[in-house]
């Protein structure tokens, strides 16, 4: 990979980070091209940046015979992590716009408040998981090993994005 | 909506029991998968630095991800008053811009 994986992962989290930053601060009567197009344009470059490095360090040094078992476990964190979040942020917006309504805010400003809350943890989430990778991850990788398994990458790709997720194979025993 | 969320509260006793329960059925499904001999998901896959940083990484990034699409278009919607066509078209430069970078980071064999 020309970036090697460490660069393009904790760099697209972190801009996928001040992307939902800027979300958080976005205001009851945003525009499109002032308040939406900005966060949504550093989560795009971000996320697109981060995806690749991702899957691949998800399979950097596994063996051969447990490469199917490493992508279906990554495969598993991204849904564990996806309902989790999903469901405590949700959770925690709503708790908040009902506590700002208790407080005599108007229902836009609740409602508001409580999305805030949300993007900001979620900013807080992609910031320490870009730390994380900056700090844990090799700066290299072996690139000899990556070269060998191209086809596996490749079917591990089309698995994620879903095209035949029903085929991950069982560990070779 | 509003009086349906009593129920489905972070913390009723529903919301805490069911996270109890899932937790618990994690921890034995680890233990069980460090005592018998010829594990369904081998642990020790997870002793490989990259992999488990990876794991973490994308457990939190999904977990980001996932809430800002649902929120970001809560807020477009229900907030800045976008039609439900006009938030579909909100999230278009976003997923564009997406597939472009993540085209032009494909690894180079």
């Amino acid at each position: 990979m020309r970036f090697g994986i460490r660069v393009p992962l904790a760099a697209g989290l972190a801009l996928t980070a001040a992307g939902l930053a800027l979300f958080a601060l976005s205001p009851v009567d945003g525009s499109f091209a002032l308040h939406v197009l900005p966060g949504m344009a550093l989560l795009g470059i971000g996320c697109g940046m981060a995806m690749n490095p991702v899957l691949l360090a998800a399979m950097s040094d596994v063996p051969q015979s447990e490469s199917g078992l490493a992508s279906g476990v990554v495969n598993t964190a991204f849904m564990m992590g996806g309902a989790l979040g999903l469901a405590v942020l949700a959770s925690l917006a709503a708790a908040r716009t009902d506590r700002l309504l208790a407080l005599g805010a108007d229902s836009l400003a609740a409602l508001n408040g409580g999305y805030h809350i949300a993007f900001a943890i979620g900013a807080v989430f992609a910031a320490v998981a870009s730390l994380l990778s900056a700090v844990l991850l090799r700066a290299e990788t072996n690139s000899l090993a990556l070269a060998g398994k191209r086809e596996q990458n490749e079917a591990l790709d089309r698995r994620l994005v879903g095209l035949d997720f029903h085929s991950i194979p069982r560990r070779t025993r | 909506m509003r009086r349906e969320r009593q129920r489905g509260r972070l913390t009723s006793a529903q919301t805490l029991t069911l996270l109890g329960a899932a937790a618990g059925l994690l921890a034995l499904f680890l233990a069980l998968e460090t005592w018998v001999r010829d594990p369904l998901m081998p642990l020790r896959l997870f002793r490989l630095r990259s992999v488990a940083t990876a794991n973490v990484v994308g457990i939190l990034w999904s977990a980001a991800m996932f809430a800002w699409f649902f929120v970001s278009a809560l807020y477009l919607q229900l907030v800045l008053r976008y039609s439900a066509m006009q938030v579909g078209l909100a999230f278009l430069p976003a997923n564009l811009i997406m597939a472009a970078f993540s085209l032009a980071s494909q690894p180079k064999w």
